[in-house]
């Protein structure tokens, strides 16, 4: 866990030393659901083992991932925890996963009892707000052929990790221009 | 035009409370924190259509916007999609570039002649060591950031082009006036063409209304 606040902080390791107390260790069956539609969430989690995925359910069967998080990324329900409103979206394990995660009261604690508290959780959210701006970025600019390509460069095993559907659906790629771009792929690597 | 100390620090106050009134947390800035603020904060104006930070740049500037409009936009020289509107009242920056020193991934034009009050990047971090409360203002100006690109995000699936043309209209009738047509239209994601159409047809509906 350390390597994984140290890469966007400057969090020394004795000082990571004295978060052990606010946190919890959590473990989450494959397909379990952490945080139901209508819950205020209350924990900001880091994936240690696994992978969790955040999404919105739009009625019917249609569900439409807005982040996928593996070993070292961070997962909340953003609105609900930081508005302390029932969350419209829901977080559900992938995978067998493990989680570390703070409550939020307890969170507000580090910020008031460390002196470093806040200067790192300003580091901690301008690295979480970069991914969101990405995101923006990917879905406005880019092409779906592009997202796909850039996307299976960057993550190739994510491929193998994630069902099709839920991967087409965070590429915001209909299901059938996916199967189409899967087998353009592969016939070229053939 | 010369801004007090006690302006810049009413400016700081009433943006600290609508920061606090969307995050539902406090910034419990103290007085220290906003004299440290206000002192280092400097006037910036810029004429109508003028360039506050292009794509690459390192943006240097938090502008909390006295007076003016502003966009926010990607452009990669083929295409060009703003992704958000910012008028007095409102803070803007290219944000992360300012937070993170990274270079800017969007760009920001004036719509309007716009004077800013802004904070300086290289200042503002000199304060950071020293007041945990305005690392705190940091954080929540991102999290609202984060707050904003996600309610964008969840509108576009939930609602459909019509209902967001609708939707943005109630909510900003002051911007459907100050925007030109085209920058709401890409904002909201929609054909130039259809954002005619729906205007068309609500001018009609509104203008039975004031028939009947």
């Amino acid at each position: 866990m350390y390597t994984y606040v140290h890469q966007y902080t400057q969090l020394k390791k004795e000082e990571l030393m004295q978060l052990l107390p606010f946190l919890e260790i959590r473990h989450f069956e494959k397909k379990e659901l952490i945080l139901h539609a209508g819950e205020i969430d209350n924990y900001f989690n880091i994936v240690m083992k696994g992978m969790v995925r955040k999404y919105i359910s739009l009625g019917g069967s249609r569900e439409v991932t807005l982040q996928l998080a593996t070993e070292g990324h961070f997962i909340h329900s953003e609105m609900s925890f930081n508005t302390r409103s029932p969350s419209e979206l829901c977080l559900q394990a992938v995978e067998q996963s493990i989680l570390v995660r703070v409550e939020h009261a307890r969170l507000e604690e580090i910020m008031h009892t460390f002196s470093w508290g806040e200067a790192t959780g300003r580091m901690l959210v301008a690295r979480m707000t970069a991914g969101k701006e990405q995101r923006m970025y990917n879905m406005r600019m880019k092409s779906a052929k592009q997202r796909f390509l850039e996307y299976v460069e960057k993550h190739p095993q994510m491929m193998r990790r994630v069902p099709q559907h839920v991967l087409a659906s965070y590429l915001n790629i209909n299901p059938q221009t996916f199967s189409r771009l899967k087998r353009l792929l592969r016939d070229k690597f053939v | 035009m010369e801004h007090t100390t006690e302006e810049k620090m009413a400016i700081l106050l009433t943006y600290a409370e609508r920061l606090q009134h969307y995050t539902g947390r406090g910034l419990q800035l103290n007085a220290g924190d906003l004299a440290a603020l206000a002192e280092i904060m400097v006037l910036r104006s810029y004429r109508r259509r003028s360039d506050m930070i292009r794509k690459g740049e390192q943006e240097q500037y938090l502008h909390f916007i006295v007076k003016g409009l502003v966009r926010q936009f990607y452009s990669d020289g083929r295409k060009d999609v703003t992704i958000h509107f910012a008028r007095e009242g409102d803070l803007i920056s290219s944000f992360v570039s300012f937070f993170s020193g990274t270079p800017s991934g969007c760009q920001l034009e004036t719509l309007e002649p716009t004077i800013t009050l802004a904070l300086p990047r290289g200042k503002l971090e000199q304060l950071f060591p020293y007041s945990s409360r305005i690392n705190r203002m940091a954080r929540l100006i991102l999290s609202e950031l984060i707050l904003q690109l996600e309610h964008w995000e969840l509108n576009h699936l939930r609602y459909s082009i019509r209902e967001r043309f609708l939707m943005f209209i109630d909510n900003n009738p002051e911007l459907f006036h100050r925007v030109p047509h085209k920058y709401q239209a890409s904002y909201l994601d929609i054909k130039p063409e259809t954002y005619s159409r729906l205007k068309a047809q609500l001018a009609r509906k509104v203008s039975a209304i004031h028939g009947q």
